[in-house]
C-alpha cells in the first residue's frame, strides 16, 4: 500500500494473486486481513435462449459462502456482485451473450463484500472485459462512541452500531454502491462516504501495483514499466 | 404507434417525457403515485396491512406460534421474515423455486427488522416456549416499487399485532392460548420507511413504475426511521456526493408524508 492515509484511518494488509485458475478468462483472489475471496470469470459466452438480451449480454452470478449449504445471504451477494458488473461492464459491447461471475469466499472475517469487490473488479480486468472504469470497495463500521474504524473484522462488525460498505469507481469518483445497515444519522453517514474515498484511492494504487507485477512476467510488457533495482521501483527522470 | 414506440425504443420514450418535465404516467419529476394503506386486511392474522403504489399492491401478514427458544438465548422470541412473490404478480417471474429477487428482499427485510423491537418481550415461558412470528409479506401485484411498498406494509402490520393472552397447563405444562384474556400489543422501538428513487441518465425519479425501473441505470433505495435515522440504504447506481445529500434530503421528506399516513391509520383502527 501506498500510505499517504490519514493516521486515523488504519486498514489491515492487503494482498492479490492474478491469473491463477487454468480455465477461467480472468480469476483474482484477494487477502484482507482473514478474509479471503477467490473470483473466477467466464465470458462474454453462449447464453441460455430463454435469458438472451438482443441489446447487452446477461451477467450471470453464483456466490458460495466459506462453510455449509448456499445460505439466503448468498443471494444478497450475488444480486450486489451483479449489480456492479453492470454499472462497470459495457454490457452494450456484447449483445447476445453472458459473462458467467463465480465468487468463493475462503475465509470471512469481516469486510467481506468489499473484499469481493475488490477481487471482481482484478477478476473483470483480468479477463480483460471492456470495463468504463476500475472500482474499490471500503468497509467501515461505527462504533458506539460514534468513531468510524475502517476495514472492520468480523468482531468488530458485531460490536458496532453501523456498517457500510462503499464502492467508487476512478473515473468521476463516484461511488456505485452502497450497502448500509444499523443505526446513523444523515450526518453520519455522509461523512462515512466521503472519507472512506481515501481508503479506495489506496486501494487503486493496489490494483496498480498487482497488476504491474503480473505484466512484469511479460516479455512484451517488460519495456514499458519502469526497472526494477532492489526490489524498488525506480523513479522516472524528469 | 405510441405503444410500438415504447416497446421498441423504451429508453427514446422515456426521454420525450422527461425532456418536457412530465413521466410518461402524467407525474411530475418529483411525484409519487397515490398511497393507499389498509391495516388488518387479514383477519386470521395477529396483525396485516395492504399498502398499494399506484398499482403495486402488497399484502403483509403476521401469524405467531409458539417454539422453543435457542439455548443461548432462552428468552428471546424470533421474528422470521419472508417476502413471497408469486408467479402471478408479474410475468417476469417463473413457477418452481423462489424467485432470487424474493430471497434477496427477504434478506433485505430481515436486516431492516432487526432490534425492530425487543425479543424478550415475545417470551411465553423462560427457556422454554417462546413466539414466534412469522412475517409474511405477499406481492399480489408488482407495478415496481415492490420493496417500497413491501416495508410500509411490513410497518403497517406491526404496529397493529396484539399478541393475544397465554396460559400454562398445570398438569402437562403445555401452553395455549387464552381468547378471553387481555392480548397485549407489539411494542416497536422505531417504524422504518423505505423510499427508492430510480436513476435514469441524470435524473433521479422517485417511486419507479414497473416500466421506469426495467430501463433504470440504477436505484437508491434508503430506509429513515421515525427518529429520522437511517436504518439502511441499498444504492447501485453511479452518483456523485452533491445527488446523494440531495436524494437524502428528498427521502426524508417523503418519509415523514408516509409515516403521518401511516400514523393516522393505525389509529382509526
Amino acid at each position: 500500500m501506498l500510505g499517504t492515509l490519514e493516521n486515523s484511518i488504519r486498514v489491515r494488509p492487503i494482498s492479490s494473486e492474478l491469473s491463477i485458475l487454468g480455465n477461467c478468462d480472468g480469476s483474482a483472489r484477494v487477502k484482507q486481513g482473514n478474509s479471503s475471496v477467490m473470483v473466477g470469470i467466464w465470458g462474454p459466452v453462449e447464453v441460455k435462449q430463454s435469458k438472451e438480451d438482443p441489446e447487452k449480454c446477461v451477467i450471470e452470478t453464483t456466490v458460495k459462502g466459506a462453510t455449509g449449504q448456499g445460505s439466503p445471504l448468498d443471494k444478497m451477494y450475488e444480486e450486489a456482485v451483479r449489480q456492479t458488473c453492470e454499472q462497470v461492464v459495457i454490457t452494450s459491447a456484447h449483445p447476445r451473450t453472458c459473462i458467467q461471475v463465480i465468487v468463493q469466499v475462503e475465509s470471512e472475517d469481516g469486510a467481506i463484500l468489499a473484499v469481493m469487490k475488490n477481487a471482481l473488479c482484478l477478476a473483470l480486468m483480468d479477463a480483460g472485459l471492456p470495463m468504463r472504469s476500475m472500482f474499490a470497495g471500503v468497509s467501515c463500521a461505527q462504533q458506539e462512541n460514534e468513531e468510524l474504524m475502517w476495514d472492520p473484522t468480523a468482531e468488530e462488525e458485531e460490536e458496532s452500531t453501523a456498517q457500510y460498505t462503499f464502492v467508487y469507481e476512478n473515473s468521476r469518483n463516484n461511488v456505485i454502491y452502497v450497502h448500509c445497515t444499523g443505526e446513523s444519522t444523515v450526518e453520519q453517514y455522509m461523512l462515512a462516504l466521503q472519507k472512506s474515498r481515501q481508503v479506495a484511492t489506496e486501494v487503486f494504487g493496489f490494483y496498480r501495483e498487482s497488476f504491474e507485477k503480473l505484466l512484469r512476467k511479460d516479455v512484451k510488457f517488460q519495456m514499458l514499466l519502469p526497472p526494477i533495482i532492489k526490489g524498488e521501483i525506480l523513479e522516472e527522470p524528469e | 404507434m405510441a405503444d410500438d414506440f415504447k416497446i421498441a425504443q423504451p429508453k427514446q420514450y422515456q426521454r420525450l417525457f422527461l425532456k418536457d418535465e412530465i413521466r410518461p404516467d402524467g407525474r411530475a419529476l418529483t411525484g409519487c403515485r397515490e398511497v393507499k394503506i389498509h391495516v388488518n386486511a387479514v383477519s386470521s392474522a395477529l396483525g396485516s396491512a395492504m399498502v398499494c403504489y399506484g398499482n403495486t399492491r402488497v399484502i403483509a401478514g403476521i401469524k405467531g406460534r409458539f417454539a422453543e427458544p435457542t439455548i443461548n438465548n432462552p428468552n428471546s422470541g424470533y421474528l422470521i421474515p419472508n417476502m413471497i412473490l408469486p408467479m402471478t404478480c408479474n410475468t417476469k417471474y417463473r413457477p418452481g423455486y423462489p424467485d432470487d429477487a424474493g430471497v434477496a428482499m427477504s434478506n433485505k427485510l430481515n436486516t431492516l427488522i432487526t432490534d425492530i423491537t425487543d425479543l424478550m418481550e415475545l417470551c411465553v415461558v423462560p427457556g422454554k416456549v417462546v413466539w414466534s412470528l412469522n412475517l409474511d409479506v405477499v406481492c399480489i401485484n408488482d407495478d415496481g416499487n415492490v420493496l417500497d411498498a413491501a416495508v410500509l406494509a411490513l410497518s403497517a402490520a406491526l404496529n397493529n399485532t396484539w399478541l393475544p393472552a397465554t396460559r400454562v397447563m398445570e398438569e402437562t405444562g403445555r401452553v395455549l392460548v387464552d381468547p378471553e384474556g387481555e392480548r397485549s400489543r407489539l411494542e416497536l422501538k422505531f417504524i422504518p420507511i423505505a423510499v427508492t428513487l430510480s436513476v435514469f441518465d441524470d435524473k433521479t425519479l422517485p417511486d419507479p413504475s414497473e416500466d421506469e425501473e426495467n430501463i433504470q441505470s440504477g436505484s437508491v433505495t434508503c430506509c429513515i426511521d421515525d427518529q429520522s435515522k437511517i436504518r439502511a440504504m441499498w444504492s447501485s447506481a453511479n452518483l456523485s456526493d452533491d445527488v446523494i445529500s440531495a436524494a437524502l434530503v428528498y427521502v426524508q421528506k417523503r418519509a415523514s408524508v408516509l409515516l403521518s399516513v401511516l400514523r393516522k391509520v393505525s389509529k382509526t383502527s
